[in-house]
């Protein structure tokens, strides 16, 4: 499709109607100029005809002037003849110069103009001579007189009779020149308004109705349907309005859902916030209410010494949950904040991580615990207290994620230069939709749900805490089977783990291993 | 007269401990930390009242309290609903799947002793 402009187009037609009405009106103009020539030609015949009649009159006044003398002698009957005479020559030359131009009427008027001076020089004079002293001798030659004047009369007949003739020729000519010029006339005026409605068709075909489309796709855009298109083809304007109008319903559609998807961000952020203050809120309510149902017992009642203690015990390990969390909200700042103090020193991982299991899997009689640590000591650069909360947090998580108890497999060992520490459990796992988001600090899955207690800080605290000592963290988990989640930490002096080789893929799936270990 | 016995089902230790040096020694008390456990317990022995938390391991407090509503020997056995979650809505929720009363957490000890009192009370 060519791209040519409106603008070109219309002034390319408009040029095109002008040229044929233009040629239409000079073939008008033509054919009536024709016309006038052919009226004049006309009009020019009849002065011929009028001057060939009067020579007529004057030959037929030559001859009775002539006869009548010879009769009686009377020379008053000789004036017609003389006035003839007189006037012949003028009459002539009017003739001749009407017939001007045209060689066969020249030469007919040539030759009765020298039958006249013949006649007068040969006949009519000697005979006017001859009368007066021989009448009887002049009218015996009056025959001769006769025949000389048809013989004019007859070059003048001929005259006249071809002027007639072409004069009829001449105005059946123009009949036929002003009957094209008629068809001419209406054949272009039809072929005119032919043209200007074809046009007019052809503007509303290519603007018109495209325009009228740009109009109703407005009004829906206004509407607010933003899906509506118009085609993008036509001439050059009408496509550029197509594409142009395009582009902005798909930039508003855009913009739309740009703003549609920013509002529903919003809106999650909005419940993830309003989920997050229900959640903390939660999470505060379960120790307080032991911490303030324990003290007002203790301030009403009268307990023996023991009793006293123990509930005093318990005030004492909730009001230290209160303070753990407390901890977690403020590292979650820390952690936005991208500052971690680590007060770091060798540590050895086999005597951590007993410590951890002891405070740990001292109170759960549900879960059966296999721990598999090395003889020697393995030793990490780190902050003592930062991998005891990773460490307790891993096993903490093992804990809850299996209410059903069963297995829980901790196992510490050397691989690569580098301590790894792996804790699995039999528990729920993690549905394949949740194990992207595990880390995100508050993102707690399917556990809200399952009634299991939680902040959802805790590894994503974990991971920023193993990052923080150059280490990695991570998981492998299937639904319903259970978790392992492991953390590799650099041995003491040896570099970061960012220059070692990446977690080797397990060989064995989690769910073979437990087969095994059952 | 034998002494009452109360269920008392919640995940936290020191919680049933609470409720129990709460109520005091005139009642016998059966514990729970899920609400399979509960209904266990339940079917053993009949509580004579509930002390029930809605966030439980394994499902929720509420879906135990619908359980007991459905079955024949438990239908009428008032239960007391505890919740962490202090929402209107939990209320509505508690009070729909059946429980006779409903305490957010933390709780006074007296108010919930009161309320034991009266609903034993109105059982009898």
């Amino acid at each position: 499709m060519t791209r040519s402009s409106l603008v070109t187009r219309i002034v390319a037609a408009a040029t095109v109607i002008a040229l044929a009405v233009g040629a239409l009106f000079l073939v008008f103009v033509l054919s009536l100029s024709t016309l006038r020539r052919a009226t004049s030609r006309e009009s020019k015949a009849k002065d011929v005809t009028v001057a060939a009649l009067q020579l007529d009159a004057l030959t037929a006044d030559l001859e009775s002037g002539v006869r009548a003398y010879v009769s009686t002698r009377k020379p008053r009957f000789l004036e017609p003849y003389n006035e003839a005479k007189r006037e012949w020559p003028g009459s002539v030359s009017r003739l001749r110069n009407l017939v001007r131009g045209d060689v066969v009427q020249e030469r007919r008027v040539q030759r009765v103009s020298d039958q006249f001076r013949s006649y007068l020089s040969d006949y009519s004079e000697p005979i006017i001579a001859i009368a007066e002293v021989a009448p009887e001798a002049a009218r015996s030659s009056e025959s001769e007189g006769r025949r000389r004047l048809d013989s004019m009369r007859r070059g003048l007949l001929q005259i006249l009779g071809t002027e007639n003739a072409r004069s009829q020729q001449r105005i059946a000519d123009a009949n036929g020149i002003a009957r094209r010029a008629e068809i001419a006339g209406i054949a272009g005026l039809a072929a005119s308004i032919v043209l200007v409605l074809l046009f007019g068709a052809w503007v509303a075909r290519a603007v018109a109705r495209p325009v009228r489309r740009a109009a109703d796709a407005a009004t829906d855009v206004a509407a607010g349907d933003f899906e509506v298109r118009l085609p993008e083809r036509g001439v050059g304007e009408i496509a550029a309005l197509g594409i142009a109008f395009n582009s902005m319903t798909r930039s508003l559609e855009e913009s739309r859902k740009a703003v549609l998807q920013q509002n529903e961000q919003l809106q999650a952020s909005e419940r993830h916030k309003s989920d997050l203050i229900s959640m903390v809120s939660h999470e505060l309510r379960t120790p307080l209410s032991s911490v303030l149902g324990f003290t007002r017992l203790l301030l009403d009642r009268d307990f023996g010494q023991e009793e006293q203690r123990r509930y005093l015990q318990i005030v004492d390990t909730e009001a230290r949950r209160l303070a753990s969390l407390a901890e977690d909200f403020l590292d979650v700042r820390l952690l936005e904040e991208g500052r971690f103090d680590l007060d770091v020193e060798p540590v050895d991982l086999v005597t951590l991580v007993r410590e951890q299991v002891l405070l740990f899997f001292g109170t759960t009689r549900e879960h059966h615990l296999e721990l598999d640590l090395p003889l020697a000591s393995v030793v990490v650069d780190a902050d003592r207290d930062r991998l005891a909360q990773v460490i307790g947090n891993l096993f903490s998580n093992a804990i809850k994620y299996s209410p059903d108890g069963g297995s829980i497999e901790v196992r510490l060992r050397i691989e690569r230069a580098t301590a790894r520490l792996s804790v699995t459990d039999e528990g729920v796992g993690i549905p394949r939709e949740h194990q992207e988001r595990i880390f995100e600090k508050f993102f707690r899955g399917g556990a809200v749900a399952a009634g299991i207690g939680g902040t959802g800080l805790g590894l994503a605290v974990a991971r920023e805490i193993v990052e923080a000592h150059g280490g990695e963290i991570g998981f492998r988990s299937t639904e319903g089977i259970g978790s392992t989640f492991w953390l590799r930490l650099p041995l003491s002096g040896s570099a970061p783990l960012d220059d070692l080789e990446p977690e080797e893929p397990e060989a064995r799936p989690v769910h073979a291993q437990q087969q095994t270990r059952r | 007269m034998a002494a009452e016995t109360i269920l008392v089902v919640d995940d936290e230790p020191p919680l049933r401990e609470l409720v129990r040096v709460s109520l005091g020694d005139g009642y016998q008390f059966d514990e729970a930390a899920d609400i399979e456990a509960a209904w266990e317990k339940a079917h053993e022995r009949r509580p004579d009242l509930v002390v029930l938390d809605i966030m439980l391991p394994g499902g929720s407090g509420l879906d135990l309290l619908r359980r007991f509503r459905e079955d024949d020997s438990l239908a009428d056995v008032p239960v007391i609903v505890l919740s962490a979650w202090q929402t209107g809505e939990d209320e509505q929720a508690a009070r729909a799947a059946g429980a006779d009363a409903f305490m957010p957490k933390p709780f006074a000890v007296d108010e919930l002793a009161r309320v034991v009192d009266e609903l034993l009370e109105g059982a009898v």
